[in-house]
């Protein structure tokens, strides 16, 4: 019988990290990596950029030969956990019991569908490689493509299908759009910069159907309005993959709730990525992010501290986010709810808008659009809980202005 | 021990400031560079997270 180890489910980026954080902290017992798509495991962020407008290859985080040989991992891919039960420190891979000392549960989210709409060939949703290889080839120049989710996928996509030569129209249900992601404010002028690359997004869209027997052919708005259609991308966010955890005697509220060690309640259980909801205690709440970096930092967190080499770390995040919308850089640090948001400089339609977010005294997000700058400096200071006014005077004395 | 920053790559993020900013800083045209005068061994781990946590994979370490 093989030692027990590390178990790492899922090999996104949060796995992978994972899967380094464990070695580098210096655990030498065996590693095993699942996931359960068969590539090695990939970068995401580029599948709704480059990957569509240039036809980029896949970038990987890790070669499966990189991770076998240099970090002495069993990768097993294409193959899916179904179960873990804390008691016997198992988890359960097909027909095979897997013994765990140390589990991190990286499972990632999955796109939210809409129930009823996903019938006719043509309608889409983006997240896996294999997504974006159908999108690849089914968006022409010439292509109608209705958008369904004003959110930064649809944005993204939305930007790339343009630029590829195809008509596109961004559909948003809400009055305004990014409201959960950067606020009221900021989700109304970041609208200002999507007319400015040419998008028609409709906002206050209701869609109703999605029209067409085997192949989608048109959208239909509960106003009655009927889009013609040739791909229709859904892209109204995305859920925790946790189903396969009921029964394990976890806590599961949107996502495994962990402590802020990433602790999942269990011993020597822990969650990172998309899929964790933890105490952040930066701002001293719960929360679960989607973010490449967070997913990135959490996973070498939770890997360190499921081999328990050492004393268990909190895990310390100032959320980021970045979007690119064609040349367009919009970054976000820190969280959308606050007491104030200010214009510190430019606008979203000219290109160089810096804006801060105050909670209470200290400054606590910042939204930039082409001012990267700026952004890193203020998510240094969120991080130490720097004041409102040295953010302020910080933000003024770094901005660029579009010229 | 040596970083090199393929500016074609980076993308400005600046998760290599975030980790070490007495290494790196992003610039005003949104691409990292190296602040440090000189690396030293006491750097290899800060320098290390950074190229690992690069996410446009652009820093690489020399030596």
């Amino acid at each position: 019988m093989s030692t027990a180890g590390l178990v790492v489910v899922g090999a996104g980026l949060a796995g992978v990290r994972a899967v380094e954080g464990a070695r580098r902290s210096g655990f030498t017992g065996p590693v095993t990596l699942l996931g359960t798509e068969t590539d090695a495991p990939y970068d995401r962020p580029p599948l709704s950029k480059a990957f569509l407008t240039e036809s980029a290859a896949l970038k990987y985080l890790r070669t499966a030969e990189s991770l076998r040989g240099e970090l002495d991992v069993d990768l097993r891919l294409g193959e899916t956990a179904t179960a873990v039960d804390p008691a016997t420190r198992t988890v359960t891979v097909g027909a095979e019991e897997l013994p765990y000392a140390g589990l991190v549960i990286a499972t990632g989210s999955t796109a939210r569908l809409l129930p009823g709409m996903h019938g006719p060939a043509g309608v889409h949703t983006l997240r896996s490689h294999a997504d974006a290889l159908a999108l690849r080839s089914a968006v022409r120049p010439g292509s109608r493509v209705v958008v369904i989710g004003a959110g930064f996928i649809g944005s993204e996509f939305a930007c790339s299908a343009l630029h590829v030569g195809a008509h596109v129209t961004v559909l948003e249900a809400a009055d305004v759009p990014l409201v959960r992601a950067v606020g009221p404010a900021m989700g109304e002028a970041l609208g200002g910069l999507r007319g400015r690359h040419g998008i028609d997004v409709r906002c206050g869209a209701v869609v109703e159907a999605v029209m067409g027997e085997d192949t989608v052919e048109a959208v239909r708005l509960a106003d009655g309005q009927v889009l013609p259609a040739d791909v229709v991308l859904v892209g109204v966010g995305a859920a925790p993959v946790t189903e396969w955890l009921r029964g394990s005697g976890l806590t599961i509220e949107d996502g495994v709730v962990c402590d802020a060690t990433l602790n999942a309640g269990a011993p020597g259980v822990y969650a990172a990525g998309d899929v964790a909801r933890w105490h952040n205690p930066t701002f001293d709440r719960s929360m679960r992010l989607e973010h490449w970096t967070s997913a990135a930092e959490q996973g070498a967190v939770a890997g360190r501290n499921a081999v328990g080499t050492g004393e268990p770390v909190t895990c310390d995040v100032v959320p980021y986010f970045w979007s690119d919308w064609v040349t367009d850089r919009i970054q976000f640090v820190g969280v959308p709810e606050s007491d104030e948001v200010v214009t510190v400089a430019g606008s979203a339609e000219t290109g160089d808008l810096l804006a801060l977010y105050r909670t209470g005294d200290r400054v606590t997000g910042a939204l930039g659009v082409n001012q990267r700058r700026a952004v890193l400096r203020l998510r240094l200071m969120i991080g130490q809980h720097a004041g409102w006014q040295e953010a302020v005077e910080l933000a003024r004395s770094t901005t660029v202005r579009s010229s | 021990m040596e970083v090199r920053i393929d500016t074609a790559a980076c993308a400005g993020h600046g998760v290599c400031e975030a980790l070490a900013p007495h290494i790196f800083e992003v610039d005003d045209e949104g691409k990292a560079q190296v602040v440090a005068q000189t690396l030293d061994e006491a750097d290899r781990v800060d320098v290390e997270n950074a190229v690992n946590q690069c996410p446009e994979q652009a820093l690489r370490l020399i030596g």
